[in-house]
């Protein structure tokens, strides 16, 4: 009673209004949950896909379009698709997490990361990604276009275009990636397994 | 039973968190060790606090429950490795703290206390020991951020987490009792309640803002719209006191919605945010202040007949 004093409330109000207010969250987060939309509260976790790290992209043709793509997780998800007539990696690694702490948790390792790394310069041709996130330090884009259409089907509203575009030190969170031709140089397989706090653990 | 021992129990308590610390540092997390050292600390505090409650010096007690919450943050800072002094650095530091809280601290708050912008409050001591260990704790983190802005030598990250862990460990605990004081006059506990729900709740907006980027992620402009409104809805409960109710309720439904988006940032800034908004709606020191000029007007009146 005391701290109640202290805390200069009416305490039967206090305590009507905080079961309210946990209340109103429990029914918010149960009714997300029944309706199968309970990746709205966490919108970061679940979608899946790969990582494609490059110290330096560069593609010509560049488009980009809204989508809706399939996922590890779900079978419909918003994405942005991406086309390149050409274009030509340096530093590339493709990597894909997946989360083993249910079935090798018990041996320690809750997370294993299989790596493709090309050793040399990739060249591609007609490539078609479907994203959602890039992240670059550097993004250069030459006769850039970004248009509005008006449309029926919300997809074919915005395009982004541009003749050239440079990407330094870029991260893409893909979850498709196509190729007409791709020659790749070399390449090194790398599976890492992590242990609860994210480390690696053991060697390659 | 335990009427008038107040100052006892937090005292036990206070050894059996103090003691279980320093056991675990010193037996290296020998469960024995660390169980001796906690109880043994607790019957030493408790034993001390009896025995000056019966001395004629009023401020014997306290001003020994504050040098006792003093000792975690001076074993902690000097012996981190961040200043990399051992146990020399251990003593020094843990010296200077209980000196510090016993004359410097206790004259600080008295004197506040007098002037009534300070008020004392349940396990006051208590919880100004866990919130020093907290400061600690908060001083160390935020040194480790402003790492990458001052040069990576062992001088100045020693600098950065002396300097951060030293105002966090001393100020942090002694404002609990600035904020109820000032909590009668507006809804400040509350409210920096919210505020922190709504920096957690923009920081996670803040953190996904890349992805609006992509096309169809609307939804990525939660953490950014309701962490900002919490902010704004926080400060408006420090300025505009009369608008409690409503500045509350609408704290309480944007925390809520804030886990539609925004993780509700990281779960905890939306619990913040309700239990801050709860605080803001049901402040009552608009009331108490009118019930106090009428008791005064009253008094005035009867002395006046």
């Amino acid at each position: 009673m005391a701290m109640i004093g202290t805390l200069t409330i009416n305490k039967r109000r206090f305590i009507w209004t905080v079961v309210t207010g946990f209340a109103a969250l429990l029914l918010l987060i149960g009714s997300l949950f029944f309706t199968g939309k309970l990746f709205a509260a966490f919108p970061l976790t679940g979608i899946g896909g790969f990582q494609v790290n490059a110290d330096y992209i560069e593609g010509t043709g560049f488009e980009l379009w809204p989508a809706i793509g399939e996922t590890a997780e779900k079978a419909e998800w918003p994405q942005a698709a991406i086309s390149m007539a050409t274009n030509k990696i340096q530093g590339l690694v493709l990597s894909k997490a997946l989360d083993v702490s249910k079935t090798l948790g018990k041996y320690g390792i809750h997370k294993i990361e299989f790596q493709v790394i090309p050793l040399g310069e990739v060249n591609g041709k007609g490539i078609k990604m479907n994203v959602t996130g890039i992240k670059s330090d550097v993004g250069d884009f030459v006769m850039m276009t970004v248009k509005e259409k008006y449309s029926k089907d919300v997809l074919k509203t915005f395009t982004m275009g541009a003749d050239k575009v440079v990407m330094e030190k870029a991260t893409i969170n893909a979850h498709s990636l196509t190729a007409s031709s791709m020659s790749i140089p070399m390449i090194n397989i790398k599976v890492v397994a992590y242990d609860a706090n994210g480390k690696p653990v053991g060697s390659n | 039973m335990l009427k008038g021992k107040g100052e006892q129990i937090q005292m036990a308590f206070m050894g059996l968190f103090i003691g279980s610390l320093l056991g675990g540092l010193i037996f290296k997390g020998h469960l024995g060790g660390i169980l001796g050292s906690a109880i043994g600390m607790a019957i030493l505090l408790v034993v001390v606090v009896t025995l000056l409650k019966r001395h004629e010096n009023e401020e014997a007690a306290p001003r020994i429950m504050l040098a006792a919450a003093g000792i975690m943050p001076g074993v902690l800072i000097g012996g981190s490795s961040a200043l990399n002094l051992g146990a020399a650095g251990g003593t020094f530091f843990t010296l200077f703290y209980v000196l510090f809280f016993w004359i410097f601290l206790f004259n600080i708050i008295e004197g506040h206390k007098e002037e009534d912008r300070y008020l004392a409050y349940p396990a006051e001591y208590l919880i100004i020991t866990l919130f020093s260990f907290a400061g600690v704790w908060i001083g160390s983190f935020i040194s480790s951020l402003v790492r990458g802005i001052l040069p990576d030598t062992a001088f100045f990250n020693g600098l950065s987490y002396l300097l951060f862990t030293l105002a966090f460990s001393i100020l942090l605990p002694v404002s609990i009792g600035f904020i109820f004081a000032a909590n009668r006059f507006r809804p400040l506990l509350g409210g920096l309640l919210a505020l922190l729900g709504g920096g957690l709740v923009l920081w996670v907006g803040i953190s996904i803002a890349p992805m609006l980027f992509l096309p169809g992620s609307g939804l990525y402009l939660a953490g950014l719209v309701f962490g900002s409104l919490m902010l704004a809805l926080s400060l408006m409960a420090f300025f505009t006191p009369p608008l409690h109710r409503f500045i509350g309720c609408a704290l309480m439904a944007i925390s809520v919605l804030s886990y539609v988006g925004a993780m509700g940032g990281v779960i905890i800034g939306g619990i913040l945010g309700i239990i801050g908004g709860a605080l803001v709606f049901s402040w009552n020191g608009l009331e108490q202040e009118a019930a106090r000029a009428i008791s005064e007007e009253e008094s005035f009146l009867v002395d006046e007949a």
